[in-house]
């Protein structure tokens, strides 16, 4: 092998590379590198786990507490005050659990909060079947026979009128159980993702700075946009048919028997833009204007706003009860998925893109190149 | 142009053994990591590269068949038995792999498909194998140069494209996209510290481009050639920590190897007590030098013609990744797209939104959603599906389809108003249906 002695021909490409950023090491901040933002990320991360995260789920857990509570009365002594005060506390803690759902990392991730307390459309047979056998599993994975929906037809949809429903947990004491064993098992997994959140998990959540897949910006980009994805899908979309060439599903909806549906999408809608704009504090939409991002010669977080507005204002526009009105005003039910639509490809891939995150709920499976 | 005088076969036997070896460790890598299950197994449709739709894309249980075999032709490469035979079935059965699912395209593994060709052709067997030993007949000590010179040429040619790929203003001007990858790196130890300033990535980006524009040519030269493999190595030790290339680094680790002069070779395989002849056997083709020129000057004309091919396709291939691939544009864009196709039935005007996980896995639906000619491909699958499960008539394909290059906001990509279910031709002629990049840069 011949030896090569620094004589200038030697002069090679990657030592001159290297040779030349260390020297430059000195030499930062004149470049324009528009993923470098200069922006402190643990301001949105400090805004979002103090002023939504942590007290979003602290009023999850009390709402969660007093519908066990008041599921316990009116499993012990069935009345038709206990069940009225039941589902006020169900309705309360239901409204509640849109606004923390979009949390799908971390804690809630770990004990998989979402499909835990939501997983729709429930399965009344199922339900039954629990209820006659004196047997259920509710730590099954992806079964529709749990959470808030199967709360929506135990305390709705069992039976016709409150007095039949009032009626019917006479006569099954099981259903009682059923009940509570639901509430007390949906408060268990709240507290522990409250706890989580509040001993450790919020230290750590705002000491993961930076742009990599895993770190907490991601984490926000991702959740938001999977949580955003679900909510036009499952809780219009399917409803009103698109999957099923417009022929709407009205039973998909998801409280089909308390009619709560709409209230939920709407709540739902709220939370995500409160996610994106931190709130009134800092948010993701501070984050863009740092980066300076634009979209047609607009500030990118302005038409981002714009379009939240516009589409919780065309699903404001919708009647209540969800399940009649996509058939009675399928118009303006394909309005509001649509202004939901045009949402997706500003937040998923306009502001990843700017501000340089991945989306990391698609992997490669392989390599790259 | 191609020489016929004799050299020394020994870096065509050291390029035989490590190729064999990597691609061995490669199948059995593939396998042991679950992607045949990921990449074969999950998927209900596969993407097929054009004039290639009649492939059998195997099952599960065909693809480890296949796999196996991959494997074994490997080892029988890299030691010399059956060489022949053992080429050609690992070419096939490498390419087989690879037509199965376009959404899979790696340029490295276009790179293996090539070489792997060309090993069938060269007597890369007639020294230091299993054939040899059973027959001592077969043994050269010498082969004409130009079996080496191919080979040198094959891996010049695949940096210096890569180097000219690179002269974009993306890459020179933006340092894009690794001003969007490193920032993500910074968790590597000392390194991570070097990624976090605002200048590596354009440091590393001009580095980059003018090392793969030079790295062939100074390999060449003996004078530089220490240098430049430490060059080699270092580069591709940085590919490799800082992205998901797998094999990519070994590969070029190792072939670059080849530049090397057949006395260097000849020390290197001294430790594995491999005795050079001292007599001179030349191995002789039995097919006129004539012939073999013709050969070589073609493959290395289609060589270089792949890579420009886009200069014939109006606007930016970066954008419309129309002649991107097969042109060893590596690492050149972060792209991330989002599409939305509604099925039109032309009788009844019927209309149905499509969720792509219905039908493709999210790798899939990644990939689709940024390459327009497998937009077709999909759009074509759905309207057939919807003629067939669906009852529609001869269904019109459009698509609502956004895309982000290079930390750009995303622009509108696929005209909506095409129909994707009968696109215009484009084997010539450019791709219709995508709106072209207007020109007005960043932001």
């Amino acid at each position: 092998m011949h030896v090569c002695k620094f004589n200038g021909k030697c002069t090679f490409p990657l030592i001159a590379m290297l040779l030349f950023s260390l020297t430059s090491c000195t030499d930062q901040g004149t470049a324009d590198n528009p993923c470098q933002i200069d922006y402190e990320q643990v301001e949105i991360y400090r805004q979002l786990a103090d002023a939504f995260i942590i007290p979003g789920y602290t009023i999850l857990n009390e709402r969660l507490e007093k519908l066990h509570t008041a599921a316990e009365a009116f499993s012990t002594a069935p009345s038709v005050q206990a069940l009225d005060l039941l589902k006020s506390e169900f309705e309360s803690a239901w409204i509640q659990w849109q606004y923390v759902a979009q949390f799908n990392f971390g804690p809630a991730e770990q004990v998989s909060l979402r499909g835990s307390l939501n997983p729709f459309p429930t399965q009344p047979a199922l339900i039954h079947q629990h209820i006659e056998n004196g047997f259920w599993n509710l730590d099954a994975p992806m079964t529709y026979d749990k959470g808030y929906p199967a709360l929506d037809y135990l305390l709705y949809g069992i039976a016709g009128s409150p007095e039949e429903v009032l009626g019917y947990f006479v006569q099954h004491p099981q259903a009682g159980i059923f009940l509570t064993d639901n509430t007390n098992w949906m408060l268990e997994k709240a507290e522990f993702v409250l706890q989580e959140w509040q001993s450790t998990y919020r230290d750590a959540f705002l000491s993961n700075t930076g742009t990599a897949a895993g770190t907490s910006l991601s984490l926000i980009v991702n959740s938001l946009n999977e949580h955003y994805e679900l909510i036009k899908r499952e809780k219009l979309g399917i409803p009103i048919g698109i999957q099923t060439l417009g022929i709407p599903n009205p039973d998909r909806v998801e409280a089909p028997f308390s009619g709560l549906s709409l209230l939920l999408l709407q709540s739902a809608l709220e939370a995500s833009e409160a996610y994106f704009r931190g709130l009134t504090g800092q948010g993701l939409d501070d984050y863009l204007d740092a980066a300076e991002a634009q979209k047609n010669e607009e500030l990118l977080s302005v038409v981002i706003k714009r379009q939240f507005q516009k589409a919780r204002q065309a699903a404001g526009n919708l009647q209540a009860p969800l399940r009649e009105s996509i058939l009675e005003y399928p118009e303006d039910a394909l309005a509001a998925y649509e202004e939901m639509t045009a949402l997706i490809p500003l937040i998923k891939t306009d502001m990843p893109s700017v501000l340089c995150v991945s989306i990391t709920y698609i992997d490669n499976p392989s390599d790259s190149d | 142009m191609f020489r016929t005088e004799p050299t020394g076969i020994e870096p065509l036997v050291v390029f035989r053994v490590l190729f064999g070896t990597l691609m061995a460790v490669g199948a059995i890598r593939f396998m042991a990591n679950g992607w045949i299950e990921r990449l074969y197994g999950e998927p209900v449709l596969f993407f097929y590269y054009p004039g290639f739709s009649w492939i059998p894309v195997p099952d599960v249980s065909g693809m480890y068949l296949l796999y196996t075999v991959i494997a074994l032709s490997a080892v029988a490469i890299a030691f010399g038995w059956h060489y022949r035979v053992s080429t050609i079935i690992f070419f096939i059965t490498f390419s087989w792999s690879e037509l199965s699912d376009l959404t899979n395209y790696l340029n490295h593994y276009w790179l293996v498909i090539y070489l792997a060709f060309l090993l069938i052709w060269l007597p890369a067997h007639r020294a230091f194998s299993i054939d040899v030993r059973r027959n001592p007949n077969l043994a050269v000590s010498h082969v004409p140069r130009w079996c080496i010179d191919i080979l040198k040429i094959q891996i010049g040619l695949v940096y210096f494209f890569a180097g000219l790929a690179k002269l974009n203003a993306d890459w020179l001007f933006h340092a894009m996209p690794l001003a969007i990858w490193l920032p993500e790196k910074t968790g590597i130890p000392i390194l991570g510290l070097v990624f976090e300033l605002k200048w590596t990535p354009h440091i590393l980006s001009w580095g980059g481009a003018m090392y793969d524009l030079s790295i062939p040519f100074l390999l060449l030269f003996w004078r530089t050639r220490s240098m430049a493999y430490l060059g080699v190595i270092g580069f591709h030790l940085l590919t490799h920590v800082l992205f998901n290339i797998g094999q990519f680094p070994a590969i070029m680790i190792t072939t670059t190897l080849i530049f090397f002069s057949p006395e260097w070779h000849q020390r290197l395989l001294s430790f594995f007590k491999y005795n050079p002849k001292n007599h001179n056997y030349i191995y002789k083709p039995n097919v006129r030098f004539s012939f073999i020129s013709l050969a070589l000057s073609f493959w290395i004309l289609v060589q270089v013609f792949m890579p420009l091919r886009h200069l014939a396709y109006p606007g930016n291939v970066l954008w419309n990744e129309h002649g991107y691939r097969f042109s060893w544009r590596v690492m050149l864009v972060e792209k991330n797209g989002w599409i939305r196709f509604t099925v039109i039935d032309r009788a009844t005007g019927r209309k149905a939104e499509v969720i792509n996980s219905t039908y493709l896995t999210d790798f899939q639906e990644k990939q689709m959603a940024i390459q327009p000619d497998l937009i077709v491909q999909f759009a074509q699958f759905l309207g057939q599906t919807y003629r067939e499960n669906y009852a529609f008539t001869d269904p019109i394909v459009r698509a609502d389809s956004h895309v982000a290059l290079n930390g750009r906001v995303s622009r509108r990509f696929i005209n909506p108003d095409a129909d994707l279910n009968h696109p215009p031709p484009h084997w010539t002629g450019p791709y219709r249906w995508v709106i072209p990049w207007d020109n007005s840069d960043r932001p």
